[in-house]
């Protein structure tokens, strides 16, 4: 007999909550087991039901040009590969593509624009529900436990416009449903005007690189603002090409002023730069070593488990 | 307790020991009560309080419907279900709000306290004419420190940190985040607020009357009662069974605000899965009465302050704050005593300089999937 609670939270035995596991009142030691083991089962059955506000599916990065959406995206991936997690990753930029080269694949992704849907390519695109491994070559490039597919450059300005290619984003995000162990990432295009088009209401998380510049801070307040009302859940800053501490304590102040949270912080590090400068891929044990303590800090805010 | 103890405390509260409780009341205490209780002499006094010998003889036949107990004692059904539904809105027993609703005995101690303090509350009642009742209530679930009994209540409930307290730091869980917490609950209108039960009990126990300046907590708390959380599947039982209010969401930012910056302790049961938020201060929770006596009846949140020293003047406002002497002004500079601090965040949230920032010390793991069910049970008495 318990003296504080229904291990459920159920009101009375019998009641539509109640799980019928008896320990409320079980008597024996034996009854007891068999009820913590009811409790038990259900606890892994309902799991997923239960933590369906709370778990991350599909994450957003936004933020002011040059702030590191491209390389937050890059190291977040790979430091998930090394947790156990694969990733689905949208290239939504349709101003730069050099995101493949970040996560180590040796091309880049055909752009799914240029797709021909009523050809045979139409039929797997197509396929409900949307999944990872719908996607064929050469429009999903594989490397590890990440895939990258990339919505299209405008190459010749009279053919098409940013606004067509980001409703063409907002298709696939909007179906696409992610495998067990799998997170969708969207780097998104720089600034706030993407906000319009909707592609972040489709996540229900938004990660903001904060880079040591009042414009970043700024743009940080607006897109937090618009997420909120979006009704985005969970807006998170990670502070990047962080100097010293003072950088550091200054961006921290800054962001609980707008009452933006944040995971962690990147260094300004060397060696980012130069394999960003030799257009080489961060390898897993690089991205965990970097951004494994804000990619677990991410997880763990939204109660989802992982390997260690 | 020992026996000897409870028959004098019982003899105090009612008078006389004789006559004895009807026989229904003892069976009700064998079969149904006394598993919740270490004082299981009071069990049928308290009991006659609560139930008349027929009402006591339908607890004994449930969990059951109106329907099968209007039958089986050959009584009227509506009649029957009018009776039922006062002593459900008495807090006395429960029932389920769908069909086939069902009528059942509580089977938690405190749950069963809170309930009849709430049935009081909800109804608007004095408590007075039925002080008897209370003040048994209150015998009934007192526990004097033995060790078996620590292992049983061990850490049943957990501290959530204030909000303000960690709002800066990376890695708080949702079932730790009140900010998160009270946000989806509001999102899907299933946030309730309802008076304190603590405070009226401790109240009436003292001074025999509802004082609101029984303790600091709403002065704390701001001008009105209302600071006892229920959330989720919780909130539609207080809301529709028990008169707790739904704040809209302007109101529930308030309320949430004005429990943040009080030195209310959240408080929820021990699992990831909250579905109510005791904000009661030390002074009148019925918690630290079982701290108080040595009991770990909490488990402390993931989190402790850390004190940055340079930033510390001694102000020595944390040490006030502190429910449990976890933070002492030593030489000019807090100092954190880890083994009693159970992370609450109080200190932190009021520290001027901002010397104090939370930190986390625990894995995720420290708060369970599984509810704590492993010392459930009271020993045999
Ligand atoms: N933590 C870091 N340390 C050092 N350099 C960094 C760091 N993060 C990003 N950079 C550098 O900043 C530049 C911009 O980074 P990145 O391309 O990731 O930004 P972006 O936000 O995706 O830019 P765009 O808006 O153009 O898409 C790159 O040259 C990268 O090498
Ligand atoms: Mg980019």
């Amino acid at each position: 007999m318990g003296l504080f609670h229904c291990p459920v939270g159920a009101m009375t035995r019998g009641d539509e909550e109640c799980i019928h596991c008896g320990l409320c009142s079980a008597g024996t030691a034996e009854e007891r087991i068999r009820s913590t083991q009811v409790i038990r089962e259900w606890l892994q059955k309902t799991e997923k039901e239960r933590n369906k506000n709370i778990t991350i599916f599909k994450v957003a990065i936004c933020g002011k040009g040059g702030s590191g959406k491209s390389t937050l995206t890059a190291l977040l991936a790979g430091a998930l590969e090394e947790l156990g997690y694969a990733t689905f990753i949208v290239d939504s930029d349709s101003s730069n593509g050099g995101l493949w080269k970040k996560l180590g694949m040796d091309e880049p992704p055909k752009p799914l624009s240029q797709m021909d849907e009523s050809g045979p390519d139409g039929e797997w695109f197509n396929q409900s529900p949307m999944i990872s491994t719908n996607f064929v070559e050469p429009y999903v490039r594989n490397k590890g436990l990440k895939s990258l597919v990339s919505i299209g450059k405008i190459e010749n300005p009279l053919e098409g416009d940013a606004r067509e290619m980001g409703d063409y984003a907002k298709e696939i995000i909007r179906h696409i449903v992610p495998l067990e162990k799998e997170m969708i990432l969207v780097d998104q295009e720089a600034g706030v005007e993407s906000f319009g088009r909707g592609i972040e209401i489709l996540c229900d998380t938004v990660l903001i690189p904060v880079e040591p510049s009042d414009e970043s801070i700024e743009l940080a307040g607006k897109i937090k603002y618009m997420a909120g009302g979006l009704g985005i859940r969970r807006v998170r800053a990670v502070l990047n090409k962080v100097e010293d501490e003072e950088q550091e304590e200054y961006l921290q102040e800054a962001l609980s002023q707008m009452d933006i949270r944040f995971l962690g912080t990147l260094p300004n590090q060397k060696e980012i730069r130069s394999l960003n400068m030799r257009g080489h891929g961060f390898s897993p044990k690089f991205c965990h070593q970097t951004a494994g303590v804000l990619t677990q800090m991410m997880l763990d805010e939204a109660q989802m488990k992982y390997k260690r | 307790m020992n026996e000897e103890k409870q028959r004098e405390a019982v003899e105090e509260i009612v008078g006389s020991l004789s006559p004895k409780p009807k026989e229904v009341y003892y069976e009700a205490a064998h079969g149904i009560f006394d598993k919740m209780t270490m004082n299981r002499f009071v069990t049928p006094y308290l009991l006659r309080e609560l139930f008349t010998p027929l009402e006591m003889e339908m607890v004994l036949a449930m969990p059951a419907t109106g329907e099968e107990l209007a039958e089986k004692f050959g009584m009227e059904t509506e009649k029957t279900k009018e009776m039922l539904n006062r002593l459900v809105s008495l807090g006395r027993i429960i029932s389920s709000r769908r069909p086939p609703f069902t009528y059942s005995p509580h089977m938690n101690a405190i749950a069963f306290r809170d309930s009849i303090g709430v049935g009081l509350n909800a109804n608007k009642m004095d408590w007075m004419p039925h002080i008897k009742a209370i003040r048994l209530m209150c015998l009934w679930v007192k526990m004097e420190y033995d060790e078996r009994l620590a292992k049983a209540v061990k850490h049943e409930m957990r501290v959530i940190p204030k909000y303000e307290s960690v709002k800066n730091v990376p890695g708080v869980m949702f079932c730790e985040n009140m900010k998160e917490i009270v946000e989806s609950a509001v999102r899907e209108r299933q946030f309730v607020a309802a008076r304190c039960v603590c405070r009226s009990y401790a109240s009436y126990m003292a001074e025999g009357r509802d004082n609101p300046n029984h303790c600091n907590c709403l002065q704390e708390h701001g001008s009105e009662d209302g600071h006892c959380f229920s959330i989720s599947r919780q909130a539609e039982y207080f809301a529709t069974q028990r008169g707790a209010y739904c704040p809209d969401e302007e109101a529930a930012w308030k309320l949430f605000e004005e429990a943040e910056c009080s030195t209310a302790i959240y408080t929820t049961p021990n699992t990831r899965d909250t579905t109510f938020i005791c904000s009661c201060c030390a002074d009148c929770c019925g918690l630290s009465e079982y701290e108080k006596q040595g009991f770990e009846v909490r488990k402390p949140s993931r989190f402790r302050p850390k004190v940055r020293q340079e930033r510390c003047v001694g102000c020595k406002m944390c040490e006030k704050r502190c429910a449990y002497e976890a933070i002492q002004v030593v030489d000019g500079k807090a100092v954190v005593a880890g083994g009693k601090c159970l992370g609450c965040g109080n200190c932190v949230v009021t520290c001027k300089t901002k010397a104090l920032k939370m930190e986390i010390v625990q894995p995720p793991e420290w708060v369970p999937d599984m509810p704590y069910v492993e010392g459930w049970y009271l020993p045999e008495s």
